[in-house]
Protein backbone atom coordinates (compact mmCIF):
# COMPACT_ATOMS: atom_id res chain seq x y z
CA UNK A 1 0.00 0.00 0.00
CA UNK A 2 1.43 3.37 -0.79
CA UNK A 3 1.87 5.92 1.90
CA UNK A 4 0.71 4.29 4.20
CA UNK A 5 0.47 7.26 6.97
CA UNK A 6 -1.82 9.57 4.72
CA UNK A 7 -4.21 6.62 4.61
CA UNK A 8 -4.48 6.31 7.86
CA UNK A 9 -4.89 10.19 8.17
CA UNK A 10 -7.67 10.35 5.73
CA UNK A 11 -8.93 7.55 7.60
CA UNK A 12 -9.40 9.29 10.95
CA UNK A 13 -10.43 12.33 9.46
CA UNK A 14 -13.50 10.42 7.42
CA UNK A 15 -14.01 8.41 10.55
CA UNK A 16 -14.03 11.90 13.12
CA UNK A 17 -16.74 13.42 10.83
CA UNK A 18 -18.86 10.30 10.49
CA UNK A 19 -18.86 9.34 13.60
CA UNK A 20 -19.43 12.85 15.42
CA UNK A 21 -22.00 13.71 12.56
CA UNK A 22 -24.11 10.46 12.97
CA UNK A 23 -23.62 11.39 17.00
CA UNK A 24 -25.51 14.74 16.55
CA UNK A 25 -27.94 13.14 14.48
CA UNK A 26 -29.20 10.31 17.43
CA UNK A 27 -27.85 12.44 20.44
CA UNK A 28 -29.63 15.63 21.13
CA UNK A 29 -27.59 15.85 24.82
CA UNK A 30 -24.27 17.44 24.04
CA UNK A 31 -23.08 16.17 27.14
CA UNK A 32 -23.99 12.85 26.62
CA UNK A 33 -22.49 13.48 22.90
CA UNK A 34 -19.36 14.21 24.43
CA UNK A 35 -19.01 11.28 26.89
CA UNK A 36 -20.24 8.86 24.07
CA UNK A 37 -17.74 9.61 21.09
CA UNK A 38 -14.79 7.81 22.47
CA UNK A 39 -16.77 4.50 22.91
CA UNK A 40 -18.45 4.96 19.40
CA UNK A 41 -15.48 6.01 17.53
CA UNK A 42 -13.92 2.40 18.96
CA UNK A 43 -17.09 0.84 17.55
CA UNK A 44 -17.00 2.40 13.89
CA UNK A 45 -13.17 1.85 13.93
CA UNK A 46 -13.59 -1.97 15.09
CA UNK A 47 -16.41 -2.59 12.50
CA UNK A 48 -14.65 -1.55 9.66
CA UNK A 49 -11.91 -3.56 10.69
CA UNK A 50 -13.67 -6.50 10.71
CA UNK A 51 -14.64 -5.70 7.40
CA UNK A 52 -11.23 -5.12 6.46
CA UNK A 53 -10.59 -8.64 8.05
CA UNK A 54 -13.56 -9.96 6.08
CA UNK A 55 -12.57 -8.76 2.43
CA UNK A 56 -8.97 -9.67 3.27
CA UNK A 57 -9.86 -13.38 3.87
CA UNK A 58 -12.41 -13.41 0.62
CA UNK A 59 -9.67 -11.80 -1.91
CA UNK A 60 -7.38 -14.82 -0.63
CA UNK A 61 -9.79 -17.51 -0.49
CA UNK A 62 -13.54 -17.52 -2.11
CA UNK A 63 -13.06 -14.66 -4.20
CA UNK A 64 -9.29 -15.14 -4.90
CA UNK A 65 -8.37 -15.23 -8.94
CA UNK A 66 -5.51 -16.81 -8.80
CA UNK B 1 -44.84 5.77 16.60
CA UNK B 2 -44.47 9.49 17.27
CA UNK B 3 -40.64 9.08 17.94
CA UNK B 4 -40.28 6.82 14.55
CA UNK B 5 -41.90 10.22 12.82
CA UNK B 6 -39.56 12.38 14.37
CA UNK B 7 -36.60 11.08 13.28
CA UNK B 8 -35.66 8.52 16.29
CA UNK B 9 -35.72 10.64 19.20
CA UNK B 10 -36.87 8.54 22.48
CA UNK B 11 -39.29 11.02 23.19
CA UNK B 12 -40.09 9.30 26.53
CA UNK B 13 -43.77 8.56 28.72
CA UNK B 14 -43.40 12.06 30.32
CA UNK B 15 -43.50 13.56 26.63
CA UNK B 16 -46.96 15.59 26.01
CA UNK B 17 -49.18 13.42 23.58
CA UNK B 18 -49.55 15.17 20.55
CA UNK B 19 -52.47 16.52 19.03
CA UNK B 20 -54.95 15.11 16.51
CA UNK B 21 -52.88 16.16 13.14
CA UNK B 22 -54.57 18.27 10.68
CA UNK B 23 -54.16 15.35 7.60
CA UNK B 24 -52.09 12.21 7.03
CA UNK B 25 -48.59 14.10 7.09
CA UNK B 26 -47.15 10.94 4.64
CA UNK B 27 -49.71 11.82 2.22
CA UNK B 28 -49.16 15.19 2.05
CA UNK B 29 -45.31 14.46 1.97
CA UNK B 30 -45.54 12.14 -0.81
CA UNK B 31 -48.00 14.07 -3.21
CA UNK B 32 -45.56 17.01 -2.77
CA UNK B 33 -42.83 14.50 -4.19
CA UNK B 34 -45.03 13.98 -6.67
CA UNK B 35 -46.14 17.08 -7.52
CA UNK B 36 -45.12 20.07 -6.28
CA UNK B 37 -47.80 21.67 -4.46
CA UNK B 38 -49.95 19.15 -4.43
CA UNK B 39 -49.44 17.93 -0.92
CA UNK B 40 -51.05 21.73 0.19
CA UNK B 41 -53.64 21.37 -2.49
CA UNK B 42 -54.66 17.91 -0.50
CA UNK B 43 -54.53 20.30 2.77
CA UNK B 44 -56.67 22.69 1.84
CA UNK B 45 -54.09 25.55 0.93
CA UNK B 46 -54.46 25.99 -2.74
CA UNK B 47 -52.45 29.61 -2.34
CA UNK B 48 -49.50 27.42 -1.05
CA UNK B 49 -49.74 25.06 -3.68
CA UNK B 50 -49.31 27.19 -6.64
CA UNK B 51 -46.86 29.50 -5.15
CA UNK B 52 -45.00 25.66 -3.94
CA UNK B 53 -45.50 24.58 -8.16
CA UNK B 54 -44.51 28.19 -9.75
CA UNK B 55 -41.55 28.15 -7.95
CA UNK B 56 -40.13 25.11 -8.23
CA UNK B 57 -40.48 23.86 -11.41
CA UNK B 58 -39.92 27.49 -12.74
CA UNK B 59 -36.73 26.77 -11.53
CA UNK B 60 -36.44 23.52 -12.73
CA UNK B 61 -38.40 25.00 -16.40
CA UNK B 62 -35.52 27.19 -16.25
CA UNK B 63 -32.71 25.00 -15.99
CA UNK B 64 -34.03 22.71 -18.74
CA UNK B 65 -33.75 25.79 -20.76
CA UNK B 66 -30.58 27.00 -19.73
CA UNK B 67 -28.57 23.39 -19.75
CA UNK B 68 -30.81 22.87 -23.43
CA UNK B 69 -32.00 19.40 -21.48
CA UNK B 70 -28.37 17.80 -21.53
CA UNK B 71 -28.53 17.02 -17.81
CA UNK B 72 -28.61 13.31 -18.52
CA UNK B 73 -26.37 13.47 -21.21
CA UNK B 74 -23.54 13.76 -18.68
CA UNK B 75 -23.94 10.58 -17.68
CA UNK B 76 -21.47 8.02 -18.71
CA UNK B 77 -23.10 5.77 -21.77
CA UNK B 78 -22.86 2.20 -19.23
CA UNK B 79 -24.81 4.37 -16.71
CA UNK B 80 -27.69 5.12 -18.23
CA UNK B 81 -30.83 3.70 -17.70
CA UNK B 82 -34.46 4.53 -17.27
CA UNK B 83 -34.23 4.76 -13.46
CA UNK B 84 -30.96 6.38 -13.30
CA UNK B 85 -31.87 9.75 -12.67
CA UNK B 86 -33.08 9.00 -9.42
CA UNK B 87 -29.68 9.14 -7.79
CA UNK B 88 -29.44 12.54 -8.75
CA UNK B 89 -30.75 15.77 -6.60
CA UNK B 90 -33.54 16.39 -9.52
CA UNK B 91 -35.48 12.95 -8.01
CA UNK B 92 -36.42 15.29 -5.12
CA UNK B 93 -38.73 16.53 -8.04
CA UNK B 94 -40.86 13.66 -9.59
CA UNK B 95 -42.28 15.94 -11.85
CA UNK B 96 -39.61 17.74 -12.99
CA UNK B 97 -38.01 14.49 -13.73
CA UNK B 98 -40.06 12.28 -15.44
CA UNK B 99 -40.88 15.99 -17.46
CA UNK B 100 -37.26 15.96 -18.14
CA UNK B 101 -36.78 12.14 -19.58
CA UNK B 102 -39.83 12.19 -21.71
CA UNK B 103 -38.75 15.40 -23.13
CA UNK B 104 -34.92 15.21 -23.14
CA UNK B 105 -33.76 11.47 -21.80
CA UNK B 106 -30.81 10.78 -23.18
CA UNK B 107 -30.23 12.84 -25.98
CA UNK B 108 -30.46 11.87 -29.82
CA UNK B 109 -27.34 9.88 -30.04
CA UNK B 110 -25.46 12.47 -32.79
CA UNK B 111 -23.20 14.59 -30.79
CA UNK B 112 -23.67 17.92 -30.41
CA UNK B 113 -21.84 20.70 -27.86
CA UNK B 114 -23.06 21.48 -24.44
CA UNK B 115 -24.62 24.95 -24.25
CA UNK B 116 -22.31 28.20 -22.44
CA UNK B 117 -24.95 28.40 -19.83
CA UNK B 118 -25.50 24.34 -18.92
CA UNK B 119 -23.70 24.60 -15.50
CA UNK B 120 -26.42 27.37 -14.50
CA UNK B 121 -28.77 25.17 -15.79
CA UNK B 122 -28.22 21.81 -13.67
CA UNK B 123 -27.44 24.10 -10.60
CA UNK B 124 -31.43 25.26 -11.39
CA UNK B 125 -32.68 21.78 -12.02
CA UNK B 126 -31.03 20.27 -8.75
CA UNK B 127 -32.11 23.25 -6.44
CA UNK B 128 -35.71 22.62 -7.97
CA UNK B 129 -34.94 19.24 -6.31
CA UNK B 130 -33.88 20.75 -2.96
CA UNK B 131 -36.55 23.24 -2.80
CA UNK B 132 -39.17 20.62 -3.18
CA UNK B 133 -37.76 18.27 -0.16
CA UNK B 134 -38.01 21.40 1.70
CA UNK B 135 -41.39 22.41 0.34
CA UNK B 136 -42.01 18.54 1.46
CA UNK B 137 -40.75 19.29 4.84
CA UNK B 138 -42.91 22.23 4.87
CA UNK B 139 -46.17 19.76 3.68
CA UNK B 140 -45.57 17.26 6.49
CA UNK B 141 -45.09 19.52 9.32
CA UNK B 142 -48.43 21.65 8.06
CA UNK B 143 -50.28 18.05 8.08
CA UNK B 144 -48.96 17.53 11.48
CA UNK B 145 -50.44 20.50 13.05
CA UNK B 146 -53.04 20.20 15.15
CA UNK B 147 -56.49 20.42 13.40
CA UNK B 148 -57.73 23.48 15.26
CA UNK B 149 -54.42 25.22 15.01
CA UNK B 150 -51.62 27.16 13.62
CA UNK B 151 -49.99 25.66 10.77
CA UNK B 152 -46.66 24.67 11.52
CA UNK B 153 -44.51 23.91 8.66
CA UNK B 154 -42.80 26.92 7.42
CA UNK B 155 -40.27 27.88 10.07
CA UNK B 156 -39.20 23.74 10.28
CA UNK B 157 -38.79 24.06 6.25
CA UNK B 158 -36.72 27.22 6.32
CA UNK B 159 -34.19 26.03 9.06
CA UNK B 160 -33.28 23.25 6.48
CA UNK B 161 -33.00 25.22 3.52
CA UNK B 162 -30.64 27.37 6.09
CA UNK B 163 -28.60 24.38 6.85
CA UNK B 164 -28.11 23.24 3.06
CA UNK B 165 -26.81 26.69 2.08
CA UNK B 166 -24.69 27.08 5.69
CA UNK B 167 -24.16 23.65 7.16
CA UNK B 168 -24.95 24.47 10.70
CA UNK B 169 -26.97 27.83 10.22
CA UNK B 170 -29.93 25.58 10.86
CA UNK B 171 -28.69 24.52 14.33
CA UNK B 172 -27.37 27.99 14.64
CA UNK B 173 -30.60 29.60 13.98
CA UNK B 174 -32.62 26.58 16.70
CA UNK B 175 -29.99 28.73 19.27
CA UNK B 176 -27.36 25.46 19.47
CA UNK B 177 -24.56 27.44 18.61
CA UNK B 178 -22.22 24.45 19.70
CA UNK B 179 -23.66 21.58 17.11
CA UNK B 180 -23.52 24.71 14.60
CA UNK B 181 -19.79 25.17 14.74
CA UNK B 182 -19.02 21.67 15.09
CA UNK B 183 -21.38 20.90 11.93
CA UNK B 184 -20.27 23.44 10.05
CA UNK B 185 -16.60 22.70 10.94
CA UNK B 186 -16.64 19.88 10.10
CA UNK B 187 -18.80 19.38 6.86
CA UNK B 188 -16.90 22.72 5.27
CA UNK B 189 -13.76 21.10 6.43
CA UNK B 190 -14.58 17.90 4.75
CA UNK B 191 -15.91 19.79 1.30
CA UNK B 192 -12.57 21.72 1.08
CA UNK B 193 -10.37 18.85 1.76
CA UNK B 194 -12.04 16.55 -1.02
CA UNK B 195 -10.86 19.59 -3.42
CA UNK B 196 -7.91 19.45 -1.89
CA UNK B 197 -7.14 15.78 -2.60
CA UNK B 198 -8.92 15.58 -5.92
CA UNK B 199 -7.61 19.18 -6.79
CA UNK B 200 -10.52 20.32 -7.75
CA UNK B 201 -11.58 17.47 -10.19
CA UNK B 202 -14.59 16.75 -8.00
CA UNK B 203 -16.08 19.92 -8.73
CA UNK B 204 -17.43 18.74 -12.11
CA UNK B 205 -20.95 17.34 -12.43
CA UNK B 206 -19.70 16.07 -15.83
CA UNK B 207 -16.81 14.70 -14.74
CA UNK B 208 -18.35 13.21 -11.63
CA UNK B 209 -22.28 12.64 -12.21
CA UNK B 210 -22.85 10.75 -8.93
CA UNK B 211 -20.39 11.64 -6.69
CA UNK B 212 -21.23 15.53 -7.36
CA UNK B 213 -24.73 14.23 -6.56
CA UNK B 214 -23.36 13.67 -3.18
CA UNK B 215 -21.36 16.62 -2.70
CA UNK B 216 -24.60 18.71 -3.83
CA UNK B 217 -26.08 17.94 -0.35
CA UNK B 218 -23.12 19.99 1.58
CA UNK B 219 -25.03 22.78 0.29
CA UNK B 220 -23.15 26.09 -0.13
CA UNK B 221 -19.62 25.50 0.82
CA UNK B 222 -19.72 22.94 -2.44
CA UNK B 223 -20.85 25.50 -4.60
CA UNK B 224 -18.92 27.92 -4.01
CA UNK B 225 -15.86 26.25 -4.39
CA UNK B 226 -17.13 24.83 -7.28
CA UNK B 227 -17.65 28.47 -8.85
CA UNK B 228 -14.16 29.64 -7.91
CA UNK B 229 -12.73 26.33 -8.68
CA UNK B 230 -14.80 23.93 -10.99
CA UNK B 231 -14.02 22.66 -14.25
CA UNK B 232 -10.11 22.82 -14.20
CA UNK B 233 -8.12 20.97 -17.24
CA UNK B 234 -6.96 17.47 -15.72
CA UNK B 235 -3.59 17.97 -16.73
CA UNK B 236 -2.24 15.18 -15.26
CA UNK B 237 -2.75 11.70 -12.80
CA UNK B 238 -4.14 13.03 -9.36
CA UNK B 239 -2.74 10.76 -6.71
CA UNK B 240 -5.69 11.01 -4.04
CA UNK B 241 -8.56 11.63 -6.39
CA UNK B 242 -10.58 8.65 -4.62
CA UNK B 243 -10.54 10.03 -1.84
CA UNK B 244 -11.32 13.51 -2.59
CA UNK B 245 -14.43 11.63 -4.46
CA UNK B 246 -15.61 9.93 -1.55
CA UNK B 247 -14.68 12.55 0.76
CA UNK B 248 -16.73 15.20 -0.90
CA UNK B 249 -19.70 12.69 -1.53
CA UNK B 250 -19.86 11.75 2.13
CA UNK B 251 -19.54 15.35 3.92
CA UNK B 252 -22.88 15.93 1.40
CA UNK B 253 -24.58 12.74 2.95
CA UNK B 254 -23.36 13.67 6.43
CA UNK B 255 -24.91 17.03 5.97
CA UNK B 256 -28.63 15.57 5.32
CA UNK B 257 -27.70 14.01 8.97
CA UNK B 258 -27.46 17.23 10.27
CA UNK B 259 -30.75 18.75 8.56
CA UNK B 260 -32.63 15.20 9.44
CA UNK B 261 -31.40 16.67 13.22
CA UNK B 262 -32.91 20.06 12.93
CA UNK B 263 -35.96 19.26 11.06
CA UNK B 264 -36.59 16.84 13.90
CA UNK B 265 -35.99 19.09 17.07
CA UNK B 266 -37.27 21.94 15.29
CA UNK B 267 -41.03 19.72 14.86
CA UNK B 268 -40.89 18.41 17.97
CA UNK B 269 -40.54 21.35 20.03
CA UNK B 270 -43.49 23.05 18.06
CA UNK B 271 -45.97 20.25 18.27
CA UNK B 272 -44.42 20.39 22.10
CA UNK B 273 -43.46 16.67 22.31
CA UNK B 274 -40.26 17.07 23.19
CA UNK B 275 -37.88 19.41 25.59
CA UNK B 276 -36.42 22.26 24.64
CA UNK B 277 -32.13 22.35 24.63
CA UNK B 278 -30.12 24.79 25.33
CA UNK B 279 -26.33 24.78 24.87
CA UNK B 280 -25.81 28.01 26.94
CA UNK B 281 -22.51 27.24 29.45
CA UNK B 282 -23.80 26.43 32.65
CA UNK B 283 -23.10 25.99 36.16
CA UNK B 284 -21.16 22.24 36.59
CA UNK B 285 -24.11 19.70 37.32
CA UNK B 286 -26.73 21.50 36.37
CA UNK B 287 -28.94 19.90 33.55
CA UNK B 288 -28.58 20.54 29.87
CA UNK B 289 -32.60 20.13 29.22
CA UNK B 290 -34.05 22.98 30.97
CA UNK B 291 -37.53 23.21 29.49
CA UNK B 292 -40.62 22.26 27.67
CA UNK B 293 -41.49 22.58 24.05
CA UNK B 294 -42.29 25.97 22.55
CA UNK B 295 -45.76 26.95 21.96
CA UNK B 296 -46.58 26.47 18.47
CA UNK B 297 -48.94 30.12 18.42
CA UNK B 298 -47.58 32.87 16.24
CA UNK B 299 -45.95 30.51 13.39
CA UNK B 300 -46.93 30.16 10.21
Amino acid sequence: MKDPVVHLALFVAITAAIVVLSGIYSEQDDSALARQLPRRFLMFAGGVALLTIAMVVAEATLASSN
Amino acid sequence: MASTLLGGYNIGPTSMPLAEPRANPNVATVLTWLVPGAGHLYLGQPLVAVVGFVVVMGLYALGLQLSDGMLFELLQVDLRSPLAGLLAPEAANILGSVWHMKAHGYGTGLPRPFPDTLQAGVWCTAVSGLLNACLMVKANMDARSPAQGALLGTRPALLVLAGWIVPGLGHWLQGRRRRAALVFLLITGMVVLASGLAQGANLDRERHFYYWAGQFLAGGPALVLEWIHGHALVRGHIPYNDAGLCFGAVAGLLNVLALLDVQGVESERLLGAAPEVDDKPKAPGAPTIIGGGQAAGGVQ
